[in-house]
């Protein structure tokens, strides 16, 4: 029962609304999370099958789903950081649930099954297309389906448990002080960095390891030892599968036991907050309406590390290319033959500022935030169209000044002339203000009101996922005409990019009508 | 004055939950609203503050419809729901200032109702930080500060005193008295009849969303206690 209440995975299974929903909603719901799964599971199987093709020659295939179950543990340990603090730590219904009659043990079990399902989730997606490929590429027995179902199920629990006290440890340092949502959006950005860095290289990291051969293998599997048994497992040692699945599930039951002996005394410990300062009365000028609301939507953005993160993700993004392309984009496009030819330039630089700068919205989620709280804008004398106002104006101030700087880092750098500058940030401003109404729309027809941990919202509601969807496919569409239209037709590209930015503006107006008339609706009959 | 003229809501069609109410208060009146779980309190309360459309009579403030003119019937009303949940990446201070700007209280106003609030309800020290630090009952009690502010003419409580020390529940009230002696006027439920008894100029009863007593409290009660009314008319 337990576990029921807590795999509450938003709209997708389990949730509030769950009951009220249509077949058809039920259906779409389900087929989108079979298009996610798909789609994820299809990078992973190209990849692995990739990897097979260069090392299997070599007799060293089995290393494979070997390194990707270090992948996979590294991934899996990340996001196990994240949903332990949101999910157990916590989780608002962990007083309540404290109060009652229920060991600690049952409710710690109910709560780890819950994030083990979660991790078992990433860990299948990432790892089963690797295996299936590994069956296609060097062979499918018995042994190794086995193997492959005890490697699924197994694998998620030493990050989980490493996870489990990574962010004990990272909410005990960081529960006195006052910036942690700053400290923890630079932890990220350096891991980020860091990952950008290896992609970025990947193509030198794949050479050293094609030239690398079976010693390199060894050590790198030896030096995480369940990836070394895990090798031997896929090779057939029986005994090295029974090690493996024991090796990781020690970690977990350790943690398990300690949790549960020295939980209340981990969570009081994590409930203590910053020192208090004194509070001096300043004087606070006023600002107008629509000012205070948009400096509501700021403070709620800067406040919560997962909302920064989440939607602000494109933004770190659209500056890092521009930053990156400013000191090293010269040698990119010499190899490719045009650094002095500014419409190739633009050609390849918008679809980037297009995914980056409409990837997240902020508009996702702003209206599902407001939560329990929404009281407070139902009964001000405001009227509705300026809140909505201010939540999209706040997306368009988050990214449009990274798009200006952007633009201008790309115009000094391939000395771009006027019209080339012009529309690169025309054209993605524009298709900014359709992602950002759009982005409003779904959420204001996808509301997540109820929920009991803000993660839940940003991470998992359907108006976020649909939203990333709807604009990755976006992206796609408006870049189309550019290489239809614009670079055919190079001689007339100020009419027709002139033309296409009218169009786009004209869908964005269009989306904000809409906003203003069936928004304001839904708006005003919203449960507060 | 605060008319409420022939209201009814139902939330699926056939089963109103609120029938044909109908109730004025007057400036000067503190208005108890009682009634058992799930008679209509809350859902009258929030077709009153605008929370909850309706589409069956009308509720008018000095002759502002809160329907045909949602935003000047707001301007001069305050509400405080039951539970207030707020903003909590704000600090106190900043949440107040919030509400004083989106009611566009005048600055030199705005500082002197936010000390004598603040003070007034012990909360000064601890308005420079953030509301996800605050226990419940000074989230109430904010949110009374944010509430007063900007001076209404109505004020709407729902269960003001839940999580109130009673020290603050005793300012609370005080405050209450100071806005109606100025012309102002208060609506709250409450399931505390004492509270009710001592405090309210007038009363209404309302059962299974239909009002079945109404008017000055003295009359309503006549020589029983409202307890033992309460308990009479709703069996």
């Amino acid at each position: 029962m337990l576990f029921r209440a807590n795999m509450q995975l938003s709209d997708f299974v389990y949730g509030k609304s769950s009951k009220d929903k249509t077949s058809g909603k039920k259906l779409g719901t389900v087929a989108l999370a079979v298009f996610v799964i798909l789609a994820l599971s299809l990078v992973s199987g190209t990849m692995s099958y990739g990897m097979l093709e260069l090392m299997h020659p070599y007799g060293l295939g089995a290393f494979v789903p070997a390194m990707f179950y270090i992948a996979g543990s590294i991934l899996t340990l990340m996001t196990a950081v994240g949903y332990s603090r949101a999910l157990l730590f916590a989780s608002r219904d962990l007083d309540t649930l404290l109060s009652m009659p229920i060991s600690h043990l049952t409710l710690l079990l109910s709560k780890l099954a819950g994030l083990y399902v979660y991790e078992l989730i990433f860990a299948a997606v990432l790892f089963v297309p690797a295996y299936i490929m590994y069956f296609v590429v060097v062979g499918f027995t018995a042994g190794g389906l086995l193997t492959m179902l005890i490697a699924v199920l197994f694998a998620p629990l030493i990050p989980l448990s490493l996870g489990l006290l990574v962010a004990f440890l990272f909410g005990l340092i960081m529960r006195r002080m006052k910036r942690r949502n700053l400290i923890q959006i630079v932890f990220f950005l350096l891991f980020f960095a860091a990952y950008m860095y290896v992609m970025s290289n990947s193509e030198d990291i794949f050479i050293f390891i094609e030239n690398a051969g079976s010693d390199f293998w060894n050590r790198v599997t030896n030096a995480y030892f369940p990836a070394a048994l895990l090798y031997n497992a896929i090779n057939g040692d029986l005994l090295s599968l029974l090690g493996f699945a024991a090796i990781n599930a020690a970690p977990m039951l350790l943690v398990t036991a300690l949790l549960s002996k020295f939980f209340l005394k981990m969570t009081a410990l994590l409930k203590q907050s910053a020192k208090k300062s004194k509070f001096v009365m300043k004087h606070q000028k006023n600002s107008g309406l629509f000012g205070a609301l948009l400096r509501k939507e700021f403070q709620r953005f800067t406040g919560s590390a997962t909302y920064m993160l989440n939607c602000g993700i494109g933004l770190v993004l659209l500056l890092g290319i521009a930053i990156a392309s400013f000191f090293i984009g010269d040698d990119i496009f010499a190899q490719a033959g045009f650094a002095d030819n500014g419409l190739m330039v633009f050609s390849t630089a918008i679809p980037l500022f297009l995914f980056f700068s409409t990837l997240t919205t902020t508009t996702s989620v702003s209206v599902s935030l407001e939560g329990h709280a929404l009281w407070i804008l139902k009964t001000a004398p405001v009227p509705t169209t300026t809140i909505l106002s201010s939540k999209i104006a706040a997306n368009l101030l988050l990214y449009l000044p990274a798009q200006l700087v952007a633009t201008i880092l790309l115009t000094i750098r391939f000395g771009l002339n006027v019209q080339y500058a012009l529309f690169l940030f025309l054209i993605p401003a524009a298709a900014l203000g359709i992602t950002t109404a759009l982005g409003l729309i779904l959420n204001l027809a996808f509301p997540k009101l109820d929920y009991d941990n803000e993660t839940r919202v940003i991470k998992q509601s359907m108006s976020v996922f649909l939203s990333t969807m709807i604009n990755i496919l976006l992206t796609i569409v408006f870049s189309v005409p550019l290489y239809v239209l614009l670079i055919p037709y190079a001689p007339f590209f100020t009419l027709l990019a002139f033309a296409y930015f009218l169009i786009l503006g004209a869908v964005a107006a269009l989306l904000c009508y809409i906003l203003r008339s069936w928004g304001v609706k839904k708006f005003n009959v919203l449960p507060a | 004055m605060l008319h409420i003229q022939n209201f009814t809501k139902a939330y699926s069609p056939g089963k109103p939950v609120v029938k044909d109410l109908t109730l004025t208060i007057e400036n000067g009146d503190i208005f108890g609203f009682i009634g058992h779980n799930g008679a209509g309190k809350t859902t009258t309360i929030k077709a009153i503050t605008g929370i909850l459309p309706f589409e069956q009579g009308e509720i008018t403030l000095d002759g502002i419809s809160i329907r045909k003119d949602p935003i000047a019937f707001k301007k001069h009303i305050a509400y405080l729901p039951d539970n207030p949940e707020l903003y909590e990446s704000m600090t106190g201070f900043k949440y107040i200032n919030f509400i004083a700007d989106i009611y566009r209280v005048e600055e030199k106003r705005k500082q002197q109702n936010v000390q004598k609030y603040a003070d007034a309800f012990e909360l000064t020290s601890d308005l420079g930080n953030p509301i996800s630090s605050y226990s419940h009952g000074m989230k109430q009690k904010l949110a009374i500060i944010a509430a007063l502010v900007h001076e209404p003419k109505l004020m709407i409580l729902d269960e003001p005193f839940v999580g109130l020390d009673p020290k603050a529940a005793h300012t609370l009230k005080s405050f209450m008295k100071e806005l109606c002696d100025n012309g102002g006027s208060i609506f709250f439920s409450t399931h505390v009849l004492e509270v009710a008894e001592k405090l309210c100029t007038k009363i209404a009863i309302i059962k299974n969303g239909k009002l079945i007593r109404c008017g000055e409290l003295e009359e309503v009660r006549g020589d029983s206690s409202l307890e033992e009314l309460f308990l009479e008319l709703t069996e």
